[in-house]
């Protein structure tokens, strides 16, 4: 039996990773204990761990000291995979230094954006987003970056406007009582 | 085109369920607490955006190594005996000390509790400490799985603790130290639920305690990343073979607490389903 034009279609690849996403990731704290646990993992010979907390800005940022990364996590974020699941719902940068090897000094920058829209959301308090998926990705040797990882989260939920996650805007003023 | 605005205005419930601003901040830095007592090799540091001086902070405890034995995220790990097993449980002690201070480690019971098997391989092992100094605050019972903080103090195995230590000599211990006064004629019960004459919630002993249970990775699912969802379940091939399984059927816990985990013939932790 042919689908007919009211059949149920199924969502699309991109619908369906970010309601993945929005799904384990529901609040600003799951965000910031999926990043902890993860960064964690990946970098298990860190001896410092630094948070900066902005929930009015709806940003995070993690340093770690200790041997930074290896690439591989660094790809994981490209691919939207692991650590880099983050990136569907938000603004992800991941940067650091990792040493492999005696002298060997790798420095990566990913930054996560989602397409942009067709149509900008009105409802959104920030700039609409601008193309691209990976923004800048770079391995060099040489930097100015210190050994260690730094990763950076902003606008999150910028794609998932709830009233539950993030309002859209702040309440409006009550008129002063006569 | 289709533009929504003002969507759910008129209903003030939706509208204020988003938290606010201090309640995020309170919620991460509950977590950053519950992870520090985890991960006690690392000293952690919390910031506001423009203050110099940072907002949480804990020093990392001396002498403890590093890295863990077992990773959150690890696909195959096998569990062997280590010489951190006790360091580990003095560890907890001391990062609990410097949250919340030494006066609620009155007497604190170091656990290092393991399951053996056949092989040189262990299958399951707790460590950390429990106090004897009660509290009325749910805010002090730390369980972590696999080094991963378990956060909703209503999983099952934060009630499974709780039902076993009201009915444990500890709570008996703990009462006996909180209200010295107490007679036969009024008693005072401990746990989950009790009463008494006088005020419900004053009657209700929480324990203080920081464990943390390591299983092989590869038999708990963790599902998403919120911390707050996991199902596992440990299976061992001692005998008797196992007859029952459950959260509300674990082997008891009482004193010595070793032993009960010794003779765990499985343990089995199930999220329970959110209401909303």
């Amino acid at each position: 039996m042919s689908a007919g034009p009211s059949s149920i279609q199924p969502l699309s690849a991109r619908t369906v990773s970010l309601l993945q996403a929005s799904q384990s990731l529901p609040s600003l704290p799951a965000t910031l204990s999926y990043l902890l646990l993860h960064l964690l993992e990946l970098a298990p010979a860190a001896s410092q761990l630094s948070i900066t907390l902005d929930p009015a800005r709806w940003a995070v940022k993690i340093q770690l000291d200790g041997e930074g990364l290896e690439p591989a996590a660094y790809d994981q974020v490209a691919a939207c995979q692991g650590l880099g699941l983050v990136g569907r719902v938000g603004l992800l940068e991941l940067e650091g230094r990792n040493r492999t090897g005696a002298q060997r000094t790798c420095i990566v920058k990913v930054r996560l954006k989602h397409a942009q829209p067709a149509v900008a959301n009105p409802l959104t308090r920030h700039d609409p987003p601008q193309g691209g998926t990976v923004l800048h990705d770079s391995t060099s040797i040489t930097g100015s970056l210190r050994q260690g990882t730094t990763l950076k989260l902003r606008d999150l939920f910028y794609n998932v406007w709830s009233p539950s996650r993030r309002p859209s805007r702040p309440p409006r003023s009550r008129p002063a009582p006569c | 085109m289709l533009i929504v605005d003002r969507y759910l205005e008129q209903v003030p419930v939706r509208r204020r369920s988003a938290p606010s601003q201090a309640a995020l901040q309170a919620r991460c830095l509950r977590f950053v607490e519950q992870l520090s007592l985890s991960h006690f090799w690392l000293a952690f540091r919390v910031w506001e955006p423009g203050k110099e001086d940072p907002l949480w902070r804990v020093q990392a405890v001396r002498g403890h190594p590093s890295p863990p034995v077992a990773s959150p995220f690890a696909t195959e790990h096998q569990l062997t005996s280590s010489d951190t097993f006790d360091a580990q449980a003095s560890s907890a002690e001391e990062r609990f000390a410097q949250l919340h201070g030494s006066a609620l480690l009155k007497t604190p019971t170091t656990i290092a509790a393991s399951s053996p098997s056949s092989s040189s391989q262990t299958l399951l092992r707790l460590t950390g400490f429990i106090s004897l100094s009660a509290t009325h605050s749910r805010s002090t019972e730390y369980f972590s799985l696999n080094h991963r903080p378990l956060t909703s103090p209503d999983s099952a195995l934060h009630t499974l603790i709780a039902d076993l230590f009201a009915n444990s000599a500890f709570a008996e211990r703990a009462q006996a130290e909180t209200e010295p006064g107490l007679s036969a004629a009024s008693p005072v019960k401990l746990g989950r639920g009790a009463a008494n004459e006088r005020s419900p919630r004053k009657a209700v002993r929480r324990p203080v305690y920081v464990l943390d249970l390591t299983v092989p990775p590869n038999q708990v699912i963790w599902e998403g990343g919120s911390g707050d969802a996991v199902d596992f379940e440990v299976r061992t091939t001692l005998t008797p073979p196992l007859r029952e399984r459950g959260a509300n059927r674990a082997p008891p816990l009482t004193p010595p607490l070793d032993a009960g985990l010794a003779q765990s013939q499985g343990l089995r932790h199930q999220r329970r389903p959110r209401l909303s």
